[in-house]
């Protein structure tokens, strides 16, 4: 029972920072129709940054919170860069072609990374207030993975809350509806995609914060986890930030639970997910309409 | 034309023409050309020495691979991202069979067959979607088989499988590298002519119908879903091929070859060199792996020049090299037309 609960806890925090991901992704997605390939560099670039600017030894706490902050407003200026420079000159155009230049972006990016930071790849210490691990009763649970737990359903409420509850959401959600009436109506829609590529890039950012103390830090990072975050979002439905929350945790789970009884599918979980929700339902868990897409 | 009818053209990415690959004029055009190019790519490395003679063939192989990753994205308009998969798949069947006396060129009709197996049973479950979705599975399904290495032991995972025999083909030893390149060049140029007289059948025609308008394709009488499934079995079969060769030449295999920056980078072959004209890739796979040869020696991070070029042609020219010439034409024209 208690080793249930651990796999399940360990589970739901491996979960978080993908539906950051995820949810980025499937917001430029389902508002953008654009299928962003650079959203794994974006996610990577946050990892870098928050390497560079707690530098070697522990950081503290605070530190640590502003670090992760600041790495995801540092990847939505990026990503609202990206979109001035690069995705605001295809709107006209086909999907296929924003597709390829997003493709194009992610090199580039990478590239960058390459460039700036080197191939060898970097390790983030973690700080000494959130190495440990709590136990309640005989469930003993790693501290930073009530961190990642309690940051994603933050990050993920607050997003649902802007999405669902402001104004500035309805004009999101206009535009993912129709963009050209929501345009006749007098929203700008330009504005709006920019605010999009900007909270996409910086909730992959945070994730790309959160995740660096776990991982080794390195170019090919973002190229890794674009392609699981690509296999959330066909599970969940595209444009589906509902989807995406509910694809990561199965996912998160499934392969928590894959490491302690199953080891032979360690990794694939996701992809047998994926299969089978294909089979079932092409379009995704929450993939039906559009607007009902969008409700997160 | 004003730069913002060029971008509504682009809206669907229609080619300026309606016909798929203008080459009817003349039966035989096709063949030739095919034998000219590849000769000519041939002729000229066999001069070289033999490290550019086979960076020549290794560039002659991503020519077969290009074009056939452009039978989805060009011909058919399915964007897939997951072509390394059918190249892995060739690669790894001539590696499995290294030890099997098999003449070579039988293994690339086996690697051929495999690939195109795997292909059709891959795309029952694939055009199911379109769009962003596939190109999204195609990527995923990439990625299991690059996982796949990694388990199952006999695949070699990071290592790869070494000691692949090159072999003999009619009596010729094909260890050497000029051997190899003519051999190359005859099966490649074999596969292009394939594929050029299937561009311009009423198959390739059925292609591009869906690729401009699915909607439009299907009220015409075109099985729609079939011939997505087919234009898949053809890419991955030729794909295959390109994989079985790209074994022999390396002599070893490794899982780099099912690894989804392949896939990405014939896509960046496909574009640079022009997705809508058939000679586009092939142009775009010599350009590339010249390119890449070249930053490789100069630069730590050649993928961000590679990167650069590609968003610029992206940007500036989604036609591609091939379409070079027809803007330059048009260009010229605006100028006499605003001088008279």
């Amino acid at each position: 029972m208690s080793q249930l609960l651990s796999t399940l806890l360990s589970g739901i925090a491996q979960a978080m920072p993908l539906f950051l991901v995820a949810s980025g992704l499937s917001l430029i997605l389902g508002v953008m129709h654009i299928l962003n390939f650079a959203h794994g560099a974006f996610f990577a670039f946050g990892a870098f940054f928050l390497v560079t600017l707690l530098g070697s030894g522990a950081p503290t706490m605070l530190l640590m919170v502003g670090a992760i902050l600041a790495a995801g407003l540092f990847v939505g200026a990026v990503g609202l860069v990206s979109e001035r420079l690069v995705f605001r000159r295809l709107y006209e155009r086909d999907h296929f072609i924003s597709l390829l230049a997003s493709y194009a972006l992610l090199l580039v990016m990478e590239g960058v990374a390459l460039q700036v930071w080197g191939p060898n790849p970097r390790t983030q210490t973690q700080t000494p207030a959130l190495a440990g691990a709590i136990r309640f009763g005989d469930i003993t649970v790693a501290t930073y993975d009530l961190v990642l737990i309690l940051a994603g359903i933050a990050i993920g409420g607050g997003l649902w809350f802007l999405i669902q509850k402001t104004p500035f959401g309805r004009t999101v959600r206009a535009v993912a509806h129709d963009r050209m009436m929501a345009s006749a109506l007098g929203i700008r829609a330009a504005s709006v995609g920019a605010s999009v590529f900007f909270i996409g890039a910086f909730l992959a950012g945070v994730a790309g914060g959160l995740v660096a103390p776990l991982v080794s830090v390195e170019p090919a990072l973002g190229a890794a986890f674009i392609i699981q975050s690509f296999a959330v979002v066909i599970i969940g439905g595209l444009g589906s930030i509902k989807g995406a929350f509910v694809a990561a945790l199965t996912i998160g789970i499934a392969e928590s639970a894959a490491v302690s009884y199953l080891p032979i599918v360690t990794g694939f979980s996701l992809y047998i997910a994926m299969a089978v929700v294909l089979l079932i339902r092409p379009q995704g868990l929450f993939g039906e309409q559009k607007l009902e897409g969008m409700a997160a | 034309m004003t730069v913002s009818e060029a971008s509504t053209e682009n809206i669907t990415g229609l080619p300026p023409r309606a016909a798929p690959f203008a080459s009817q004029r003349h039966p035989l055009r096709g063949p030739i050309e095919v034998v000219a190019l590849v000769g000519l790519v041939i002729v000229v490395g066999l001069q070289l020495g033999s490290s550019l003679l086979f960076l020549i063939t290794t560039a002659v192989i991503f020519v077969l691979f290009a074009m056939s990753v452009n039978v989805l994205f060009g011909w058919t308009g399915m964007a897939s991202f997951g072509q390394a998969a059918y190249f892995g798949i060739g690669a790894f069947t001539v590696a499995l069979a290294k030890d099997a006396d098999i003449a070579p060129y039988l293994l690339v009709i086996a690697g051929a067959v495999v690939a195109g197996l795997v292909a059709a049973a891959f795309s029952v479950l694939a055009v199911r979607v379109s769009g962003v979705e596939f190109a999204m599975l195609t990527l995923v399904f990439g990625q299991i088989l690059y996982l796949v290495t990694f388990r199952v032991p006999a695949l070699g995972g990071e290592n790869g499988i070494p000691g692949i025999p090159r072999g003999e083909a009619f009596g010729q030893s094909l260890s050497e590298q000029r051997s190899f390149t003519i051999y190359v060049g005859i099966i490649v140029a074999l596969c292009l002519i394939v594929l050029h007289h299937i561009a311009n059948s009423s198959f390739g025609a059925a292609t591009s119908a869906i690729r401009d308008d699915p909607v439009r394709a299907a009220a015409l009488g075109i099985p729609v879903k079939t011939v997505r499934i087919l234009a898949f079995i053809l890419a991955g079969t030729a794909a295959g091929v390109a994989g079985t060769l790209y074994a022999q030449q390396l002599t070893i295999v490794s899982n780099l070859s099912l690894f989804w920056l392949l896939s990405g980078n014939a896509v960046i072959m496909c574009l640079i060199g022009g997705m809508y004209r058939f000679w586009g890739p092939a142009i775009g796979a010599l350009v590339f792996t010249g390119a890449d040869w070249y930053l490789r020696q100069r630069f730590a991070a050649p993928i961000l020049y590679l990167g650069t070029v590609f968003l610029l042609i992206v940007l500036v020219l989604p036609e591609g090299l091939a379409g070079l010439p027809d803007r330059l034409a048009q260009v010229v024209r605006r100028q006499r037309r605003t001088a008279e």
